[in-house]
């Protein structure tokens, strides 16, 4: 099965290899297994934050963007992001720069001070969605050596990957923004258990540059959902997003701190719930880097 | 604000603030009607004043200044419910989102907005790498730091480069030097 029969450039932001390198490590591996190879991405930056810097200037939002999808152009491969901030970013610059010739000439008048040039010859993916839709629900249950015994799980979509809906392609039921499943599938035929919570499709609190501006808002945000999901007992969430990640981590620290509830729920990135149930050590995917132990998990599954 | 300047002020500002926000991304503001279906969903708003309903109607109505200065603005987590929802296919996310661009050119925008453009400008990331982190990569048998920019520093000229031609880190400039004379 480690013959590659996908390719794409592995795009990495900031959050996942500069804080959580452990998402980096099981992303590679399990997509390996599964016959994805991502290929370094070099000299690649931040996407850039589309909330964070896209509400300073679109324009040199659009052109920071438009430099990694050169990158990966020049390489003549697709791009691959497992964080759905990238996902916006890249993914829409793409789409608009295609789109709009116009916009498409101004990006590339700013692209010439970098000696870049933006041809809109590749396509831009989130792995989540590359697995379900390239790889298939089949070869991932195949792949799994270590189920996970029904662990339950609270499904977080995180907001870019799928909204808004009508700058998206996916075109399919198990996309929907307002109901999705593919990640709820995907968490499931590892052997856990997707378990329904209420606004599971709220937002985590993080974006828009709100965390930096704002905290309490965003932890609040946080904290609601962190309730939810305590409400109907899981034994962890799972995310597509090292920003949500990194703001369920962090954040429920933060609000053990500020208000005094303390939840105690485990994080994980899909990448490395996957490579769990693929046999890698916790110590493979990286858990020592979280904030939020995950041993009570870890229990549960070996 | 007194009713007449506000009259004075919707006759000269409307169709040009108006069609300058949509311009900027902010597409189909003019035909909102105000149903509430953004307000109703947007999960920010639950818990501060963050109103968007109310910030397309000043929008519609040529409000500038005070969308501008409002804190309001900068509330949004812009996690895309209500331009999902919006049956006029208004998008109100990108209308804050334009909102906010224009603030910054007005040397208004927070300063941790500012603050990740340095970073970049800097490093390449808007989070750069850390000690502890490059010890656990080292561990995972992944590169000390990662193929970015952290790695090939070459590519920095470039996107500061970007980062001068769109006139950004002017603003930045501008601000720096705003904050010291105060």
């Amino acid at each position: 099965m480690s013959e590659a029969k996908f390719k794409s450039s592995f795009f990495l932001g900031c959050i996942m290899p500069n804080r959580y390198p452990g998402i980096e490590k099981a992303t590679i591996m399990t997509s390996k297994n599964l016959g994805l190879e991502l290929v370094e991405l070099k000299g690649a930056g931040c996407c850039p934050a589309p909330g964070a810097f896209g509400s300073m200037d679109i324009l040199t939002w659009e052109a920071l963007a438009a430099r990694n999808v050169c990158l990966s152009e020049q390489m003549g491969l697709d791009c691959s992001v497992v964080c759905n901030g990238c996902y916006k970013s890249l993914f829409d610059v793409n789409r608009r720069l295609k789109e709009n010739p116009a916009e498409k000439e101004q990006v590339n008048k700013l692209l010439k001070l970098a000696n870049m040039e933006y041809k809109g010859s590749i396509e831009v993916r989130h792995v989540a969605e590359q697995l379900y839709n390239d790889i298939g629900l089949k070869k991932i249950r195949d792949s799994v050596v270590q189920p996970l015994n029904g662990i339950r799980v609270g499904v977080h979509y995180g907001c870019h990957l799928l909204r808004p809906g009508r700058d998206r392609s996916f075109n399919k039921q198990e996309f929907t923004t307002e109901r999705p499943t593919f990640l709820d599938e995907m968490v499931e035929v590892l052997g856990a258990k997707s378990i329904d919570y209420k606004d599971k499709m709220m937002c985590c609190g993080a974006g828009g540059g709100v965390r930096g501006y704002k905290k309490d808002f965003a932890l609040d945000m946080t904290n609601e959902k962190c309730k939810n999901m305590q409400e109907v007992g899981v034994d962890c969430v799972v995310d597509v997003c090292p920003f949500c990640h990194l703001q369920f981590d962090v954040g429920q620290v933060e609000i053990a701190e500020k208000w005094g509830h303390k939840y105690n729920i485990p994080v994980l990135h899909y990448g490395q719930l996957l490579g769990l149930a693929q046999g890698m050590s916790p110590d493979e995917v990286g858990l020592e880097a979280h904030q939020i132990k995950v041993d009570t998990l870890l229990d549960k599954i070996v | 604000m007194a009713l007449e300047s506000q009259v004075l002020n919707l006759n000269k500002g409307l169709v040009n603030f108006t069609h300058e926000v949509e311009k900027g991304g902010g597409e189909n503001v003019s035909v909102c009607y105000q149903c509430g279906t953004c307000t109703g969903g947007c999960p920010m708003g639950r818990r501060n004043a963050l109103r968007t309903r109310r910030i397309m109607r000043m929008v519609a109505l040529g409000l500038k200044d005070e969308l501008l200065k409002s804190d309001e603005i900068w509330y949004c987590s812009t996690c895309y419910t209500c331009t999902d929802r919006c049956p006029r296919h208004v998008k109100p996310t990108d209308v804050i989102i334009a909102l906010r661009n224009m603030a910054t050119r007005q040397l208004m925008a927070p300063k941790n907005f500012l603050q990740n453009a340095t970073f970049i400008y800097q490093t390449g990331h808007a989070v750069p790498i850390n000690d502890a982190t490059k010890k656990l990569r080292v561990k995972l048998g992944l590169t000390e730091n990662p193929p970015t920019t952290h790695s090939y520093p070459e590519f920095l000229p470039g996107i500061q480069k970007i980062l001068e031609g769109t006139g950004l880190m002017a603003i930045k400039a501008q601000m720096d030097a705003k904050e010291v004379k105060k």
